[in-house]
């Protein structure tokens, strides 16, 4: 028994094809989710296998890859996908954000902003924004199809009701282009201003679910809300401990047994920028 | 003063060692063959190369070893292998009427052209540990049939079919789609409802089976008939254009026979619930039958009640690749939206305990 | 003898549809578009370049009369192994050149409501680009773009303006040009600007 030799960025030809045809149309119609024949990958489904898929169908052997899970480069799953296209793809990788031409991330949006030359692919669980409310495809289709996002204002307008505001702090709908009410995939909501008018290409892969969707670049992207409940990000009363940073998301850190805390930068390359630490 | 932890590769590595490691295990103990786990654990070979959809004994071996023992996991890797095969086309139809039998039971009949034949089960043994395997005794041989069984054995099924008590299988127009290759659309057609079930999980589709018979669903199952034998393949080549054998399977069948009451336009008679599997795998068949029957419950205009008669729910939900992944990925980090919540239920909490205030302060 | 394909398929369909995919992402804007690869007369190598990035035996194709003939044809279903369909309304992907024998959007795939996936692209092989017939605006363009091709007329501009007020179905175009590319998603808005 010998072992295969795989081709560059492991998947088959007619897989990035295949691939390739369902991006096309997820840009052509932004915030709609493409059907796409996901294929099983050698990690996981919920691992990321929509992330890898659409990396491994858009790079090229000239690309820089960064990789992050939770904002840093060095949590375990972005370590293991970043592994994964060293050794299928060759390609050179990075931990700077202003220096990757792709950025495969899972959970964060990078604090600094993109540019155009740049590619953002994001890991997706569930990219249907109505599952939660509506748990049968069939059902939510057809309210995309007839632009019925009814529900999901009456969801949102229930938190109102009952918290005093929305509490949704991650996954936070948003409609795409006046059109397509989208899922972010569970960034924390305070990124979705990032995803609007953004100079960089966004796509998002759902490997288990089987869906590609896009934000193409300089596209309006309008997270949900009221008029006398604007939506509003997450914010924290003390900097970054290590940066000092006032504008960006932290993690909480407990430091002894006591519950003692700190907060840090959760997007490790920006962290070290602003301390002149990489 | 704080120091984010740097070392991720390391540690992975430094994991991945262990787990060789341990699967390794007591180095005096002989390493496992692929031979051994072949010829004497056959029946997880079979589970692997059905769920796994890939027909390879020596892959499905070779994985069972590298997962421990562990089969979800084991059927994970021959499916990423399967990625990576090349794709030469579609095989014909298999032709299990003329399976090369050894073993076929009706439980709808005494007897039955062609006979019952039990082959090789657990069925009728009585479950007691057989301490003799404990050390290496080698089995008696086992007596064989003084003459070869019939290579033309008639379905039990059609029996009734003669008589039109049963109804013909439905032919549906076109070729069967393939759901590794196209995304999975509902309404699914029942070809593709099958294949679904088909690389499901076992169990899975048991407990949804055994549902049905306590009611959630019921669809009064007879055990029509199940068979088990060797089928051969065969392709037609592009440049052929006729078929030739590529090779010779293993497979179990299960045909059941459900009641039926018949409707406006049908009279009353028997309707069929279907399963096929690579190797001997009775309870996956059987249990694929019954839940093929009760997903058919939209087509027989019977009310959709049950969870085994909600396609969206079946068959969004039967591969224990993607439910293993998505249950087990909650194992990766998720502070950062963890921090949005707590972010939030502190705010939510303040809130509350300001408003308390302000009240005991105004009284 | 057919042409070959591409000289280094993983690679080269890699770069070819990095330019494709930008073009579409960024409506309007001419990307370069060079690969290695032999093409048949009177097919484009960047015609060609699009074809075996995108198409295989999953894809129905569909050639205008201009562009097919038995090399053509031949070498698409070699390297592909595309069917090639006589009805237009039946192909995913379609190839013509600017001119009478375009087809109209509006009788292609426009895909549905619930799958608006499932429409065709219309590839167009084209001498250039020359700004100034019409602004574009919508997803992928900041602001407006000032885009034109060459050899395409008044009317085409006008079915593609319908076809983008039939958002979300509709068709999309892909201009293939000497060594460049371009693209209309169904996404983007089309004003027509005077002639000077």
């Amino acid at each position: 028994m010998n072992a295969p030799a795989y081709n560059f960025a492991y998947l088959n030809e007619q897989t990035k094809r295949m691939i390739r045809r369902a991006i096309l149309k997820a840009i052509a119609v932004p915030g709609y989710q493409v059907p796409f024949a996901s294929r099983e990958m050698p990690m996981p489904y919920g691992w990321g296998t929509g992330g890898v898929q659409v990396t491994a169908a858009v790079l090229t052997p000239e690309d820089t890859l960064k990789v992050i899970d939770q904002g840093a480069d060095d949590t375990t799953n972005a370590v293991s996908i970043r592994k994964f296209f060293v050794k299928t793809a060759g390609v050179a990788t990075t931990e700077r954000t202003e220096e990757a031409s792709v950025i495969q991330t899972r959970h964060r949006i990078p604090e600094a902003r993109l540019t155009e030359d740049q590619i953002l692919v994001f890991q997706v669980p569930i990219p249907e924004p109505l599952r939660f409310l509506e748990p049968r495809e069939t059902e939510t289709r057809t309210m995309h199809a007839l632009e019925e996002y009814g529900v999901m204002h009456v969801k949102l307008y229930e938190d109102i009701a009952q918290y005093g505001e929305i509490a949704t702090t991650y996954a936070y709908p948003a409609k795409v282009a006046d059109r397509y009410v989208f899922d972010p995939s569970p960034i924390p909501k305070f990124d979705n201003p990032k995803l609007d008018d953004c100079p960089a290409l966004q796509l998002f892969g759902a490997g288990r679910e089987k869906r590609i969707y896009a934000v193409p670049p300089y596209t309006k992207v309008k997270s949900l809300d009221f008029e006398d409940h604007p939506f509003e990000v997450q914010s924290w009363d003390e900097p970054c401990a290590l940066c000092g940073s006032r504008d960006s998301f932290l993690d909480e850190i407990v430091m002894d047994d006591q519950g003692t805390r700190m907060f840090v930068c959760s997007d490790t390359d920006f962290c070290a920028g602003k301390r002149g630490d990489r | 003063m704080y120091v984010a932890v740097k070392g991720g590769e390391q540690a992975i590595d430094a994991a991945h060692r262990l787990l060789d490691e341990e699967r390794r295990g007591d180095r005096s103990v002989p390493s496992i063959t692929l031979d051994q786990i072949a010829e004497q654990l056959t029946l997880a070979v079979d589970r692997v190369m059905n769920e796994g959809s890939l027909y390879d004994r020596e892959l499905a071996s070779l994985a069972i070893k590298q997962a421990r023992g562990d089969l979800i996991e084991a059927i994970f890797l021959i499916r990423a292998t399967r990625t990576t095969l090349a794709r030469f086309g579609y095989a014909e139809p298999l032709d299990t009427q003329s399976m090369r039998v050894k073993r076929r039971v009706s439980a709808a009949f005494k007897d039955i052209p062609g006979g019952q034949i039990l082959g090789p089960t657990f069925d009728y043994t009585h479950r007691l540990l057989d301490f003799s395997l404990a050390g290496d005794v080698e089995p008696a041989e086992a007596a064989r049939a003084p003459s070869a069984l019939r290579s033309d054995m008639p379905r039990v099924l059609e029996l009734l079919g003669n008589e039109g008590l049963m109804e013909q299988p439905s032919a549906e127009a076109g070729e069967p789609g393939d759901l590794t290759q196209d995304p999975l659309n509902f309404p699914a057609g029942r070809d593709l409802r099958l294949q679904n079930l088909a690389r499901g999980d076992e169990g899975f589709l048991l407990a949804l089976a055994y549902s049905t018979q306590r009611g959630y669903g019921r669809t009064h199952p007879f055990a029509g008939e199940i068979r088990l034998g060797t089928v051969e393949v065969s392709f037609t080549p592009e440049e052929l254009g006729f078929p030739v054998v590529i090779g010779e399977i293993t497979v179990t069948e299960c045909e059941m026979i459900n009641q039926f009451k018949g409707s406006a336009t049908v009279k009353p008679q028997f309707t069929r619930g279907y399963g096929l599997g690579f190797g001997q795998c009775e309870r996956k068949v059987m249990s694929m039958a019954l839940v093929d029957r009760s997903l058919r419950a939209g087509e027989l205009g019977e009310e959709r009640v049950a969870p085994a008669q909600d396609e969206e729910f079946v068959l969004s939900h039967s591969d224990n690749v993607q439910a293993t992944g998505f249950v087990e990925h909650l194992k990766l980090p998720h502070y950062v939206d963890f921090q949005s919540e707590l972010v939030l239920l502190r705010r939510m909490r303040a809130e509350i305990d300001g408003a308390k205030d302000r009240l005991e302060a105004a009284e | 003898m057919t042409e070959r394909g591409f000289s280094d398929v993983a690679v080269q369909s890699a770069h070819a549809f990095r330019a494709i995919m930008q073009a579409m992402a960024r409506p309007g804007r001419v990307l370069e578009l060079g690969a290695d690869i032999e093409a048949p007369e009177p097919l484009l190598a960047s015609t060609a370049a699009i074809a075996l990035t995108l198409c295989d035996f999953q894809t129905p194709i569909w050639l205008a009369p201009e562009l097919r003939n038995d090399k053509v044809t031949h070498y698409l279903r070699f390297h592909a192994g595309a069917p090639i369909m006589a009805e237009p309304d039946k192909a995913q992907f379609l190839f013509a050149e600017a001119g009478p024998t375009l087809p109209a959007p509006d009788v292609l795939m426009q895909g549905t409501h619930e799958y608006p996936d499932r429409s065709a692209t219309l590839i167009i092989q084209v001498e250039g680009f020359m700004p100034g017939a019409v602004a574009l605006s919508g997803p992928g363009i900041r602001g407006s773009e000032p885009f034109g091709v060459t050899g395409l007329s008044a009317s085409f501009w006008a079915a593609m303006a319908n076809n983008h007020a039939d958002f979300p179905v509709g068709i999309d175009v892909i201009f293939a040009a000497p060594g460049r590319v371009a693209a209309l998603p169904r996404s983007t808005e089309i004003r027509m600007l005077e002639p000077a």
